[in-house]
C-alpha cells in the first residue's frame, strides 16, 4: 500500500530546475527519510508531497488518486506536514494553537469542537506540553515551541506526518526527545512518516529507509545498513570518509569518520 | 466594561443641554432623537472598524495592515464621496458604493503586495493606494457643489454629525450581514495567525481565506464609512487597547472600539461648543496615545 507516490515530478524555479523527475512510493507505516546536500531539493519535494507546491511536471498520488484534485481539507485529514520553520506567534495560548489542528475535521462553520477535543488533548499529553496548556507560545522555550508545533501536526490525527527538518534549533537531548517521541508515535498509530534530516547518523537510526537526492533525482533508494556507506558520503555529501555501524545496547548506530 | 457604561451615560447626558434631573419635552427629544441615534452610531462604528482591524491583522500577521493602511476606509470613502459629488444614484447607498470602494482598494492593496506580508510592503502598498484613493475625493470635493461639501469633508475626516435615525436604516441592514460574517470568517483567521505552510497543512487556502477575510473587513468598514466617514485608526488602536488588555478576542476588540468612538465624539460634540470637531481627527490623535501607551509597556 503506497499512501503517497511521486510520479516524475519536475519543479522548476524560473531557469532552475531543482527536481528533475523525481519518483518516489512512501510506503504505509514505514518512516523515510530525505537526504542530500543542501539546494538538493529535499524540502521541495517534501513541500510537493505536501500538496504545498505544484509540481511543474509530473504529479503526485495521495492514495492512488491525483493530489491536486483532493479538497484541501481532506488532504489534511491524510497527511499532515511540520514545516521548517515558523512564524512567530504571539497572543495565543499552547492549546489554542493546537486547537488549529482540528480545522479540517470541524464543520462548515467551524465553531464545532472548539471547546474540548479529545485529539487536541492526545496531542498535547503526548508531545508532553500538556503542563504549559495555557502558556502563551511566546514564554516557551525553542526546543518546547518545536514540541508545540509536533502537537499542533499530530492534532490533524493524520496517517501520514511529513517532517521538515524537525530538530531544528534543537539542543541534543531535545532533538532526541522529539525523534523518539516520533518514532513511538509512528509504533503506536501505525503513522507513516517522511521527514528531512541533515544529520546523517540520526536518519540511519530511526529510519526504515533512506532516500538520497541528487542533482534533482533519486540516487539511492534502500535500508539505511545497506545503502549508508562510504560510497554515498563521496557521491551525494562530496566527503571522503568512512561509515562505522556499530551495535549497542541492540541497537545498530552509525558513525561517520572524515578522512 | 465599566469604562463603557460612564461612555454611554456621558454621551447622552453631556452637552447643551445638560441632561442631569430635569426630563422635560426638550431633554427628551434631545436624547431620543439626536444622541440616542448618535451613540449608537459611535457604538457600531467603533464595533466594526476594530473588528475590521483585528481581522485584517491576525490573517495577514501585521499589525500594520488596518483598514486606513489598506486602502479599505480610504477606498469606501473615496466611492461614496464621488457618489455624492456627482449626484450618482445607486441602490442601497451608501452602503454599496462604501462595499464597492473598500473592496477595491483593499482589493488592489492585496493583488500588488501579492503575498509578501512584511510589514514594509503592506504599509508602502497600502499607503499608494490609500493616497490615490483620498485624491479621487479630494478631487471630488473640489469639484462638488458647495452644498455638499459640508457631507464631502464628513467622508474626508469622519464625523458622527447629524446622525438621525434615518441614518442607522442602512448600518442596520450592514450589520445582518456583518455579524453571520465575521462568524464564519473568524475560524480561518485563527488559522491564518499560525503562517501559510501550518494554514495550508490544517486543510486552508491562505490566499482564498485572505480574500474572504479582505471582503468580510470591506463589509464591516462599508458599514460604517456610509454613514459616518473614514474615523481614522479605530482599527488599528482597538485591538492593541484589547490585547493589552490581555483579551485580543472579538467582542473586547469590539468593545475597546466602540467606547473609544463613543468618547472621543463625546470630546468632539462637548470641547469646543458649539464648534463641532470630527471625531476621525480625535480618534487619530487617541490612536497616537495609545500606541506610544502600548510601546511602553511592551
Amino acid at each position: 500500500m503506497t499512501p503517497l507516490r511521486a510520479e516524475r515530478v519536475h519543479v522548476r524555479f524560473g531557469e532552475h530546475e531543482v527536481l528533475k523527475g523525481v519518483d518516489l512510493a512512501v510506503r504505509e507505516g514505514e518512516w523515510l527519510s530525505l537526504l542530500g546536500r543542501n539546494g538538493s531539493g529535499k524540502t521541495t519535494l517534501l513541500r510537493v508531497l505536501a500538496g504545498l507546491l505544484t509540481p511543474s511536471s509530473g504529479r503526485v498520488l495521495l492514495d492512488g488518486g491525483p493530489l491536486d484534485r483532493v479538497p484541501r481539507r481532506a488532504v489534511a485529514r491524510r497527511i499532515a506536514l511540520l514545516p521548517q520553520s515558523t512564524p512567530y506567534v504571539r497572543g495565543l495560548t499552547v492549546r489554542q494553537f493546537v486547537r488549529q489542528g482540528r480545522y479540517a475535521a470541524r464543520g462548515p462553520l467551524g465553531m464545532l469542537g472548539e471547546v474540548d477535543d479529545p485529539r487536541v488533548r492526545e496531542a498535547l499529553r503526548d508531545t508532553g506540553v500538556e503542563q504549559w496548556a495555557d502558556t502563551p507560545l511566546e514564554r516557551l522555550s525553542g526546543g518546547q515551541r518545536q514540541r508545540v508545533r509536533l502537537a499542533l501536526a499530530l492534532a490533524q490525527d493524520a496517517p501520514v506526518l511529513l517532517l521538515d527538518e524537525p530538530t531544528t534549533y534543537l539542543d541534543i537531548r531535545h532533538q532526541y526527545e522529539v525523534l523518539n517521541l516520533v518514532r513511538d508515535l509512528q509504533r503506536e498509530r501505525g503513522l507513516t512518516v517522511v521527514s528531512v534530516l541533515h544529520d546523517l547518523a540520526q536518519a540511519a537510526r530511526y529510519s526504515d529507509r533512506v532516500v538520497a537526492l541528487l542533482d534533482g533525482v533519486v540516487h539511492v533508494d534502500g535500508a539505511p545498513s545497506e545503502v549508508v556507506d562510504a560510497v554515498l558520503l563521496r557521491e551525494v555529501y562530496d566527503v571522503a570518509g568512512s561509515v562505522l555501524w556499530i551495535t549497542t545496547n541492540g541497537v545498530l548506530k552509525m558513525v561517520v569518520v572524515p578522512d | 466594561m465599566a469604562v463603557g457604561v460612564v461612555a454611554v451615560l456621558g454621551s447622552l447626558a453631556l452637552g447643551r443641554p445638560l441632561v442631569l434631573f430635569e426630563w422635560g419635552e426638550l431633554e427628551q427629544v434631545v436624547v431620543w432623537q439626536l444622541r440616542l441615534p448618535r451613540l449608537l452610531l459611535g457604538v457600531v462604528a467603533g464595533a466594526c472598524l476594530g473588528t475590521a482591524g483585528l481581522l485584517l491583522q491576525e490573517s495577514l500577521r501585521n499589525p500594520l495592515a488596518v483598514p486606513e493602511l489598506l486602502g479599505v476606509s480610504s477606498g469606501a470613502a473615496a466611492a461614496v464621496g464621488t457618489c455624492v459629488a456627482f449626484g450618482v444614484a445607486v441602490p442601497f447607498a451608501p452602503l454599496t458604493p462604501a462595499l464597492a470602494g473598500a473592496a477595491v482598494g483593499g482589493g488592489l492593496t492585496l493583488l500588488a503586495v501579492r503575498g509578501a506580508t512584511g510589514p514594509a510592503a503592506v504599509l508602502l502598498i497600502g499607503a499608494a493606494v490609500g493616497s490615490a484613493c483620498q485624491a479621487v475625493l479630494l478631487a471630488a470635493t473640489a469639484v462638488a457643489d458647495s452644498r455638499e461639501q459640508g457631507v464631502l469633508v464628513r467622508y474626508l475626516l469622519g464625523s458622527l454629525t447629524g446622525t438621525t435615525w434615518r441614518t442607522l436604516a442602512p448600518v442596520a441592514a450592514g450589520l445582518v450581514l456583518v455579524v453571520p460574517a465575521v462568524v464564519l470568517v473568524l475560524p480561518r483567521v485563527r488559522v491564518l495567525r499560525l503562517g501559510d505552510d501550518e494554514a495550508l497543512s490544517a486543510g486552508l487556502r491562505p490566499g482564498r481565506a485572505r480574500l474572504a477575510v479582505l471582503g468580510v473587513a470591506s463589509l464591516l468598514v462599508a458599514a460604517v464609512v456610509g454613514p459616518a466617514g473614514p474615523v481614522a485608526w479605530v482599527g488599528f488602536f482597538a485591538p492593541r487597547l484589547a490585547a493589552w488588555l490581555g483579551r485580543p478576542s472579538v467582542p473586547v476588540t469590539a468593545l475597546a472600539g466602540a467606547v473609544v468612538v463613543v468618547v472621543a465624539d463625546l470630546v468632539a460634540r462637548t470641547a469646543l461648543y458649539p464648534v463641532e470637531l470630527p471625531v476621525g481627527g480625535l480618534t487619530a490623535l487617541a490612536a497616537v496615545a495609545v500606541g506610544l501607551l502600548v510601546r511602553r509597556r511592551a
